[in-house]
């Protein structure tokens, strides 16, 4: 057994991705994340017309079905639907993974001070993790959007305070494991202080978890992002395209323009679907390496 | 057993204590004055003043807190805002609508969810065993709000077989008893408004039923298989058992511990996806009245609401883990 002297990300660096390139779901999921992702970047120079107003016209022509001009039709208010898809695209995805950015932030760092500090600070810190985790997310974010008003701020710190517990238990119990391997100890003898070793080493050795979980977690950020669109909790702006609340919209007029419907719920389970694989696909890699 | 029990019920104590904390802090910590933020901005200053004096804001924050305990212990949630009503009654008419919902939805779920779990790991590796796995990952994956609005389009617009929303078809109708639909038209003898009560059920009750089932099924399949592998099973087919009766009693039975486990996580997900269904197919609900308070800003009723269904997820663990204990005695030790 060869003692670990670097990093062992060093090391590790170039093996990930090319298992994951074998694993065919994380192919497939990883290319619809891409091109979800490139939608969304590119969403102001994609849409073909407005997102919030009505084209010329449009008010007259609500529920236009597909044409040339707009290939997913016009909904009740005379907006271009495809538009709005690409708007939505962007919105759902900028709001969700801005979540997952805020509650990983939070949970590695909590994460990283109850693994490496240890003792009461843990305690205490991992029962209230331990609550938070069992508590149904659905109702925490309501509560937070309840207590601040809603916004896409407020959606975003609801949604990623939900995502904080598990970042913190996965950067604890990683931080717990890495500081028994010899070059954490090498670098205690070379001098580094605590805070040193958490930021220059625990923590970059830990990235590669961090990215696959986040990768996992956006899927359901991503729905519950939706969901507090559909409660009618989302962004302030009622014009404003978000696929959740598109779908509310849509309710209203189900019975006799129910194509609206389609749209918002294929690009959500397809979202859904394409994070849940490639966050899989990313795990497997990371585990076999 | 009876110092398990004990001793859950004491750890029960401060869990109960800190979501009442949370709950009080909530309203406190509402942007600026809470009484404020309550009446709204076009509110009186003397209305504002009064409802200041009712909350008992002027008062130092451990005392409002003590209060608003008392208030709690005495049954006394408040007065809404919007409706001018107790809280307390609003909650106890939606309570069993939420209820009966939930409950319906794991009676579907969990025996399905076991049945399939089982029927493919018995079958491990072919296709049947494949193709019940890909029905629970899509049935993970699917948002609630889309399978629901899809049954509801599907199964009431587009079929008509089942109402689109509602919990009977003549709200007032029926005669009140217990809140509960159902039983009410049990203990009132009618089989009618129990057929309705029924009808109304189904589509709600299966969209929320979706994610406990593809959960349990995988958790079932699991332990299944794992229980299979087993050398007491071995050793129970070579003693000559009929192979029916190992599965029963050797495998099935001993894959019961896990299956609890998950059923109980499935609360969370239960109350979460409550709350969207229950917005889905207008049904008069805990999670309906939790969200339009927050439309309308409702905060006590808010404050209330969330803090009901938190202690209802609570108790339940709770309930749960003793169960579980019951069932399996290595857990009655263990700390």
């Amino acid at each position: 057994m060869t003692p670990e002297l670097i990093s062992p990300a060093v090391a590790r660096r170039t093996g990930v991705l090319h298992t994951a390139l074998r694993t065919p779901g994380a192919v497939v999921g990883g290319a619809v994340v891409v091109l979800l992702l490139l939608v969304a970047v590119a969403g102001p120079l994609l849409v073909p017309h407005s997102p919030t107003e009505p084209v010329p016209g449009g008010l007259a022509a609500a529920f236009a079905p597909p044409s040339l001009d707009h290939p997913l039709g016009l909904d009740g208010q005379g907006r271009d639907v495809l538009s709005r898809m690409i708007a939505g695209t962007r919105l759902t995805l900028a709001v969700g993974i801005s979540a997952v950015l805020v509650g990983a932030l939070i949970g590695t760092l909590v994460g990283a001070v109850a693994g490496s500090v240890g003792g009461v600070v843990d305690n205490a810190t991992m029962r209230v993790v331990d609550l938070l985790l069992a508590f149904p997310s659905l109702l925490l974010a309501l509560g937070i959007v309840a207590a601040f008003g809603q916004g896409r701020t407020q959606v975003v710190i609801a949604v990623g305070v939900t995502t904080v517990p598990v970042f913190a238990r996965l950067v604890r119990s990683e931080v717990q494991r890495q500081t028994g391997l010899d070059y954490v100890s090498a670098a205690r003898m070379y001098g580094s202080g605590r805070g040193r070793i958490l930021l220059r080493h625990l923590i970059p050795n830990s990235a590669h978890l961090i990215v696959v979980q986040a990768t996992l977690m956006l899927s359901t950020t991503v729905i519950e992002v939706a969901a507090l669109g559909y409660l009618g909790l989302g962004p302030a702006d009622p014009r404003e395209a978000e696929w959740g609340s598109m779908l509310t919209e849509a309710t209203l007029t189900m019975r006799t323009e129910p194509q609206l419907l389609v749209w918002p719920s294929i690009a959500l389970v397809i979202t859904a679907v394409a994070f849940n694989v490639l966050g899989d696909g990313l795990r497997h890699a990371v585990e076999e390496d | 057993m009876t110092a398990y029990v004990a001793r859950r019920l004491l750890l029960l104590v401060p869990t109960l204590l800190a979501l009442t904390v949370l709950a009080f802090l909530f309203v406190r910590a509402l942007p600026g004055d809470a009484a404020v933020a309550i009446l709204g901005p076009n509110a009186s200053a003397e209305s504002i003043e009064r409802l200041r004096e009712t909350l008992g804001l002027n008062l130092p924050l451990p005392q409002q807190y003590g209060e608003y305990l008392a208030g709690l212990l005495s049954g006394d949630l408040g007065t809404s805002a919007v409706s001018q009503r107790p809280i307390a009654g609003e909650i106890g008419a939606r309570l069993p609508a939420t209820i009966e919902l939930s409950v319906a939805a794991l009676l579907i779920g969990v025996p399905l969810g076991i049945a399939l779990g089982r029927f493919s790991a018995r079958r491990a590796g072919s296709a049947a065993d494949a193709t019940s796995t890909v029905v629970a990952v899509v049935a993970v994956s699917v948002p609630v709000f889309v399978l629901g609005l899809t049954l509801q389009y599907v199964f009431a617009v587009l079929l008509n077989w089942f109402p689109a929303i509602g919990r009977v078809t003549n709200s007032g109708a029926e005669e009140r008893i217990t809140g509960f639909v159902l039983l009410d038209a049990i203990l009132s003898g009618r089989p009618d408004l129990l057929l309705d009560g029924l009808h109304h059920l189904v589509l709600p009750a299966v969209t929320l039923a979706a994610v406990p089932m593809a959960v349990t099924a995988r958790i079932a399949r699991a332990a299944y298989l794992a229980e299979s592998r087993r050398p007491h099973v071995r050793i129970a087919l070579a003693k000559g058992l009929a192979p029916a009766k190992v599965r029963r009693d050797h495998i099935a039975h001993n894959s019961w511990p896990p299956l609890v486990v998950v059923i109980g996580l499935q609360l969370g997900a239960l109350l979460s996806g409550g709350i969207i269904t229950e917005n889905i197919f207008g049904w008069g609900g805990l999670g309906s009245l939790v969200v339009s308070s927050i439309r309308t800003r409702d905060y006590l009723v808010i404050q209330s609401g969330l803090l009901v269904l938190a202690l209802i997820y609570v108790l339940v663990n709770m309930a749960v883990d003793v169960v579980n204990a019951r069932i399996d005695p290595r857990l009655r030790s263990a700390r």
